[in-house]
């Protein structure tokens, strides 16, 4: 694949992720990322057809624990957002 | 047992003739000269060095310097980041808190690239951390405020975290010791998440008797981490057996092929005659799927960290913006356009376009495969050799600015560290020679939760080598 071919929409893609980038990271963005696309194409080459995905590296299947309930103290939890009002947490509006 | 430096300290504690208070007060003089130049720390713990410890444990009072994204209860934790500025963890990380309980006296959080991502600590947003052995120079990353802190003596342990090589990067530009565990020997909770199913925190040391020894603290089960393996664990200190007889040692060929250094892979086979002249035998081989590492781990690591960063929405912790007629989405596409830094977004973005219908196969999945064969490839070699060997970097510490417009460049710097986060290995970097007085690391890969068998293999070349290393910037107590 080309470098024009993989070259995507940089603004959409940010806007997706919840970022909104400078006219100037715009600019640089859409570069380096085709180039580290370009560079993740190297991978065409591996032969990998009958090869089964290795999601995490230890095989552990099932982890469960005791379904207890742990209290933890709400109050140190509520002393880290910015805005706190009667127990309730200051969100912007939907 | 061969008297290092970290056994030294212990003993002059232990008997007195160097007593705690005093250790503690260099320790905090050290801080406070070198800081301005090196920049190792984020946050220092006010008043560390009034410590008082009743009863010494297995660490025995000596100082110990945290990364800054592993959580302690009431100290801010940054990750390096605009956007967790002011966050004070409600909790300690179990690493954390298995420090405190062996008497470990923590020092501070230490400096590092933002959330992780990066080899130099440039990424930080508090300014970039400087190598001891020249502060023009870079002191790898992203653990490198950890490394640095230790080669200068600033603290004598530290803990960094290993995404792609985080701590066996810094570690061989700062001429220290630094050791990856195997995947779930360490809890990772409290570790502030980059990319989970590659990282682990470890222990950054002097010398291999301080890896040891901080290995032991922090290594076990942890309920909290189910990643964590519930088995035996072990005292590391008593794996620092001298002789290597019988050892088989393989040389990765692909670890020192094109783009390493001909002075690093020159100290690289000095290591080799040293390793032979201990009674070990030394064999190249090779594993071929390690040529398309570099790119998996880049696939994997950045799809990660788009869905672990997606939870910093500037509402629960850190930064928060104060204007209050926002609408959602503009708040957290601001709140993050302006918290996170320019390759946290490089990464979010490539991340997300991974995981994208349409080329989640193309990218992600495929990845996670060469990730397989990567992982069969080591554990072929390993049922001919004890362990395997190669540089921990492939180039030297280069100038401050030298590589950061360039990320690919940097990216390309971590040929030697990935396979090993990517086959889940444990891998210790150890200071094998000096060029142009800037130090070269060694890397010794082991099987899974062979720790004992990398740390005496690093213990012996430690002796033979018989280094003494000492930075330009350095207050080393002893």
């Amino acid at each position: 694949m080309s470098i024009r071919e993989s070259r995507f929409d940089v603004k959409r893609l940010a806007s997706l992720v919840k970022l909104r980038l400078s006219p100037e990271e715009e600019k640089l963005f859409s570069v380096q990322l085709s180039r580290i696309l370009e560079f993740f194409n190297r991978l065409d080459k591996a032969q990998v057809d009958d090869v089964e995905p290795t999601f995490h590296p230890l095989e552990i299947y099932n982890v469960f624990r005791e379904d207890i309930v742990s209290p933890y103290p709400s109050d140190k939890l509520l002393s880290l957002p910015s805005r706190v009002k009667e127990r309730y947490i200051w969100a912007p509006r939907m | 047992m061969k008297e290092t430096y970290t056994l030294k300290l212990i003993q002059e504690i232990e008997s007195g003739s160097l007593p705690l208070d005093e250790y503690l007060a260099r320790k905090a003089e050290a801080i406070a000269k070198l800081e301005p130049i090196l920049n190792s720390f984020i946050t220092v713990v006010k008043g560390f060095e009034k410590s008082r410890i009743e009863r010494l444990g297995l660490l025995k009072g000596l100082t110990v310097a945290i990364k800054d994204n592993i959580c302690m209860e009431g100290i801010e934790t940054t990750c390096g980041s605009l956007i967790l500025r002011g966050y004070k963890p409600s909790y300690d990380a179990t690493v954390v808190e298995r420090i405190k309980k062996n008497s470990g006296v923590i020092t501070g959080k230490t400096n590092m690239d933002e959330f992780a991502m990066g080899s130099t600590t440039e990424w930080s947003a508090f300014g970039p951390t400087r190598n001891p052995w020249d502060p023009c120079r870079v002191p790898g990353g992203s653990s490198g405020g950890s490394a640095a802190a230790v080669a200068s003596g600033e603290s004598d342990l530290a803990l960094g975290s290993d995404t792609g090589g985080s701590i066996r990067c810094p570690a061989s530009f700062c001429g220290v010791v630094g050791l990856k565990p195997t995947y779930g020997l360490v809890s990772r909770y409290g570790l502030i998440a980059y990319a989970n199913s590659l990282e682990q925190i470890g222990p950054i040391a002097r010398d291999v008797y301080g890896c040891a020894l901080l290995l032991t603290a922090i290594a076990g089960y942890d309920p909290r981490d189910s990643t964590s393996i519930d088995r035996s664990y072990t005292d590391y200190r008593y794996a620092l057996i001298e002789g290597l007889e019988g050892f088989r040692l393989g040389v990765v060929r692909e670890l020192l092929g094109e783009g390493v250094d001909q002075r690093v892979s020159s100290c690289i086979e000095e290591s080799i005659y040293r390793f032979e002249s201990l009674g070990a035998t030394v064999e190249e081989v090779s594993i071929p799927s390690i040529s398309f590492a570099l790119p998996a781990y880049y696939i994997i690591a950045m799809a990660e960290a788009s869905s672990n960063l997606a939870r910093y929405d500037g509402v629960r912790y850190g930064m928060s913006l104060s204007a209050r007629d926002y609408d959602w989405s503009r708040y957290y596409e601001d709140v993050r356009s302006r918290g996170f830094g320019l390759e946290v977004k490089r990464r979010i973005i490539l991340g997300a376009y991974v995981l994208s219908a349409g080329y989640y196969d193309r990218y992600y999945i495929k990845a996670l495969k060469v990730r397989t064969l990567i992982k069969k490839g080591f554990m072929e070699v390993f049922k001919r050799f004890d362990a395997l060997i190669g540089p921990s970097m492939p180039i030297l510490p280069f100038r401050i600015g030298e590589k950061i417009e360039d990320p690919l460049e940097l990216y390309m710097c971590d040929i030697d560290t990935v396979p090993v986060n990517l086959a889940g290995l444990p891998a210790i970097s150890i200071p094998c020679g000096l060029v142009d007085d800037l130090p070269v690391g060694l890397q010794i890969i082991g099987s899974y939760f062979c720790e004992d068998t990398i740390l005496r293999i690093a213990y012996n070349l430690e002796a033979a080598l018989d280094l003494r290393l000492k930075p330009v910037f350095s207050e080393v107590c002893v």
